[in-house]
């Protein structure tokens, strides 16, 4: 539980690693809105392959970034069926009807119990899912033999699956986007980044140095309280506190009896530690200095022309 | 700006992030149980909680699906919930008993954050507006207006942890025998 990575950052040499945090932040909000500027699905497949182009031109390890969009499936598949159930635009693409018999609904259960028994096959779940829905249109399209007790029209049209295909590409692209970002940026850079984007909010009353100094300290102290909160799980798992199963009860008092303990730990640590500070002579709001500056350099330059070439793209094919 | 008050913002940073860590397998997506949430209603026994709980909201999204997008969009929700909170505690004398005004103000975190997570998952990934914001909202509910309020409940009868909260000056030390109930 020590080596708790917050954000996904994975050590590296290569170009994106070079880059000042600040100009990433930005490059990424305004590629960001560079992609929302795009309109078909022909453009954001054009936006897709400029994102992988820089990607691999920066090596950016790709399988990490894979790895990072694995969860996303379930959320794209989600996005498909919605597109597909609910637009009603267009040409009309698979016009079937679907039949419910006791024979199908016999079928529709083995099925079922198919995909669940070769659901252990982690490698190939989606695949696996994909061919049951598929399975479940044929057996209700062909399968259904009389008595018919019920049917209902499955009408897909061409603007739908363009649609999603739309949305689900312009997602990817965001999320690699964002997950280069935090892949290359440790998150003391990200936080100093930020800090020095901050600065003019002075102005407002916000003192962007005492906000990341808050910043650095829970960014330090996050391991230390993940291993408390080990500690006080080993300590109730000890006198028979099962977090992971039991009923909803037993469950909810678990939680509880971790949660207290866990905020009476933390808020004791914080004075501790300001005593700690006081007593070292820490004075809040006063100039400090640090081992690294910031510095820009010709990547940023290089950076910055690149971003600014990708929104100019985008505004004059909104525009023309 | 004291220390004592910077490091309990730190360490209310922390705490959300560990807690999202801990749950992470229920912390996002459209259906999402965020027990970190809890924390948010810190800010209705002191207003200074308000802009931490902010940026670690800000923080733990990072590694959500929907990154940078889930950054902006769950800190609005957030953002706006933990003012409605500050909003209700300024008044919370008015009501009779303490877990009234807590439940109260626990239903600003729900509302908000259904609304900006189920706008931010129709806008980005297409899901129907309404059915998503319901179901975050539900998730919220459960997690501060039910869980929340027990464990505030339960933490402000500990006189000891409420000083601990509440006040930025040091009054005592303490070596880890004392409890709020034994002074």
């Amino acid at each position: 539980m020590k080596n708790v990575v917050i954000g996904q950052y994975i050590p590296g040499n290569s170009f994106f690693y070079h880059i000042d945090p600040r100009t990433k932040i930005i490059a990424v909000v305004i590629l960001m809105v560079a992609t929302f500027l795009l309109e078909t699905i022909w453009q954001v497949l054009a936006g897709f392959g400029i994102a992988l182009i820089l990607i691999v031109a920066g090596r950016v390890p790709i399988r990490k970034i894979i790895k990072g969009l694995k969860p996303l499936y379930i959320l794209l598949l989600f996005t498909l069926v919605f597109q597909v159930a609910f637009n009603r635009v267009g040409t009309i693409v698979l016009d079937s009807t679907m039949m419910i018999s006791p024979y199908s609904i016999l079928l529709m259960i083995v099925a079922t119990v198919i995909w669940r028994l070769l659901a252990s096959y982690k490698k190939f779940s989606l695949l696996l899912f994909i061919s049951y829905l598929i399975g479940l249109y044929f057996i209700m399209k062909d399968l259904a033999f009389s008595p018919i007790w019920t049917s209902w029209q499955l009408t897909i049209y061409d603007q739908g699956l363009i649609m999603s295909g739309f949305v689900i590409i312009r997602l990817l692209i965001i999320i690699t986007l964002s997950t280069v970002l935090t892949l290359t940026t440790k998150p003391t850079e990200l936080t100093q980044g930020l800090e020095s984007l901050l600065r003019p909010l002075k102005v407002i009353g916000l003192n962007s140095e005492d906000f990341a100094l808050i910043i650095s300290i829970s960014l330090r102290y996050i391991p230390t309280i993940l291993d408390e909160a080990n500690k006080i799980m080993n300590a109730q798992a000890s006198r028979g506190a099962d977090f992971a199963e039991g009923r909803l009860k037993d469950k909810v008092v678990q939680v509880i009896s971790l949660l207290v303990p866990m905020f009476i730990i933390a808020f004791k640590r914080s004075e501790e530690l300001a005593d700690a500070m006081e007593s070292r002579d820490f004075v809040p709001g006063k100039p400090r200095t640090r081992i690294h500056d910031l510095k820009f350099n010709y990547r940023d330059l290089v950076t910055a022309v690149i971003t600014v070439l990708c929104l100019t793209g985008s505004i004059l094919v909104k525009v023309l | 700006m004291t220390i004592k008050k910077m490091t309990k913002m730190a360490i209310v940073i922390a705490l959300y992030v560990v807690l999202t860590y801990v749950f992470s397998f229920m912390a996002y997506q459209n259906i999402q149980f965020r027990i970190a949430e809890i924390l948010v209603l810190l800010c209705f026994y002191k207003k200074d909680y308000a802009i931490p709980l902010i940026i670690a909201c800000a923080i733990s999204n990072i590694p959500s699906t929907l990154g940078i997008i889930d950054v902006v969009f769950g800190t609005m929700g957030t953002a706006i919930a933990v003012l409605g909170i500050v909003l209700v505690a300024h008044f919370k004398n008015k009501f009779r008993h303490a877990w009234i005004a807590l439940l109260i103000a626990s239903m600003f975190p729900v509302i908000a954050n259904g609304f900006f997570v189920g706008l931010e998952y129709s806008l980005f990934a297409g899901y129907p507006f309404v059915e998503t914001a319901l179901s975050v909202a539900f998730g919220e509910f459960v997690v501060i207006s039910f869980f929340g309020v027990i464990v505030f409940t339960i933490l402000s009868r500990n006189k000891f942890f409420m000083q601990l909260i509440t006040t930025d000056l040091a009054f005592k030390s303490y070596d880890g025998e004392h409890d709020g109930e034994k002074q």
